[in-house]
């Protein structure tokens, strides 16, 4: 799998283990908004393998074409309908915590 | 009666003056007014004046916090405070005397800008309307309500300002206000009173048939507009889920209405290249990219800039459109460079 993205993004709310959050209701707008390089050339609707380091991940499918060097956000990567997408959280954390984000392109 | 301007509460005008240069672009912005000063006799406002088409976008920041916009911005932060209509002179008094006997939060006195000959007052927005609304005219003559009214001597500087920034974007129209409001059939009775007209239902936009609209996003609206000149118009939104994003919001900010967003319109083969500069600009794009309207056979596409970089306002960017005199819509192909099939000249019979 290639390196598509990674960000460093702050939880907004603590969770427990077998939560199931995504990626709206764990970051709050400015986090959100936090740009994203884009590493590698993807098509829309190309899945990708967004990481919650040591938290839970997910496959969503981007919503765009995305070209390398171009900076993008969960909201500009992702469709609601996406970005909105339950995981379960494989670990207690608490609010404030930084939580890196890795998407794999698969 | 009819829609003339559009008004934001900022903090830092020259910092919101620069980004709406960036999303509307210099050259859709004829002209932009400095005011400093200005008075409406409870509290002294600075701004800018943008002279976009058709509607004006106002940028004001008061001076102090105690009077009506000085309240809003320490209660609810940046973001939109008022529209302001106009009104010949006989309407604009008329109107004044009429909301007062229906019991309406009118402002005690009209205040009359003397350096512009222009009066204007308040219809609160503790009404039953829910927001801030204010009506205006340009005197051809003295009031009749003279005693009643505030004369001033403001603003104390009004002055086109001298704008470096060139910004070129495709031809943006400003000409819708969204406002949501908590109960249908009384609000839309109420607000047709307030602007003397009825309401046109936008089910579907091109045959006004009624229907509800999903947003995808958890809200789901019963949309009616009242429609002014040059396609100009108030979207009514009521939406119908009471655990819908928006009924949460008015419901914690204990309000009966609230403006929403607003709604600009771009050429239609442009809104992509629209988008991406707007993301290169670094706003912040909802989306990825701008989506297809596919409801009832829509067919614009439309995007969102989150109010985080826009001063607190949602905006809403939809493929470029016109109403005939019934608010039917038609796409407006007139700028539009790209095609295959060319328009056809008498679509719309407009």
């Amino acid at each position: 799998m290639e390196m598509f993205g990674s960000v460093v993004l702050r939880l907004n709310k603590s969770v427990n283990k077998g939560d199931k959050e995504n990626l709206l209701s764990l970051f709050d707008a400015d986090d959100r908004f936090k740009p994203i390089e884009v590493l590698t050339d993807a098509e829309e609707d190309t899945t990708v393998k967004v990481i919650l380091e040591g938290l839970g991940e997910i496959d969503l499918k981007l919503g765009a074409d995305m070209e390398k060097k171009q900076k993008k956000t969960i909201m500009t990567l992702f469709w609601f309908a996406e970005r909105s997408k339950n995981m379960e959280m494989q670990r207690k954390a608490e609010a404030g915590e930084n939580v890196t984000l890795k998407i794999l392109k698969t | 009666m009819d829609m003339r301007s559009i008004n934001l509460v900022v903090k830092d005008l020259d910092a919101a003056l620069s980004t709406y240069l960036k999303l509307f672009g210099t050259n859709n912005i004829p002209e932009i007014l400095r005011v400093k000063g200005l008075n409406d006799g409870t509290e002294t406002i600075d701004g800018y004046y943008l002279k976009t088409q058709p509607l004006n976008l106002g940028l004001w920041a008061p001076r102090g916090t105690t009077g009506r916009i000085g309240q809003f911005l320490q209660k609810n932060g940046e973001g939109i405070h008022h529209l302001t209509f106009q009104m010949e002179q006989d309407e604009f008094e008329e109107t004044y005397t009429r909301f007062k006997a229906q019991g309406r939060p009118v402002s005690n006195k009209i205040a009359y800008l003397g350096r512009l000959s222009e009066a204007f007052f308040w219809l609160d927005g503790s009404g039953e309307q829910g927001v801030p609304m204010q009506f205006g005219t340009k005197c051809s003559r003295g009031l009749k309500l003279w005693e009643n009214t505030d004369y001033l001597d403001t603003p104390k500087v009004i002055e086109p300002a001298k704008i470096n920034e060139v910004h070129i974007r495709p031809r943006i129209v400003l000409n819708s206000a969204m406002v949501t409001i908590n109960e249908s059939e009384k609000q839309r009775e109420v607000w047709a009173s307030i602007l003397s007209r009825e309401p046109v239902i936008q089910g579907n936009i091109f045959t006004l048939e009624p229907g509800q609209v999903n947003d995808g996003r958890g809200n789901i609206f019963i949309p009616v507009r009242f429609g002014f000149s040059q396609s100009k118009g108030i979207n009514l939104y009521r939406a119908i889920n009471p655990e819908g994003p928006i009924n949460k919001v008015m419901r914690k900010k204990g309000v009966k209405g609230m403006y929403h967003n607003l709604a600009c319109y771009v050429t239609r083969d442009q809104v992509h290249t629209y988008f991406k500069q707007l993301e290169d600009a670094g706003f912040s794009m909802v989306d990825p990219k701008p989506a297809l309207n596919t409801n009832k056979g829509n067919g614009n596409y439309f995007f969102f800039v989150h109010p985080r970089s826009a001063f607190g306002v949602l905006w809403e960017v939809v493929s470029i459109f016109i109403r005939n005199e019934a608010v039917k819509a038609y796409y407006d192909w007139s700028d539009t460079k790209v095609y295959m099939l060319p328009p056809d000249e008498k679509a719309g019979n407009l």
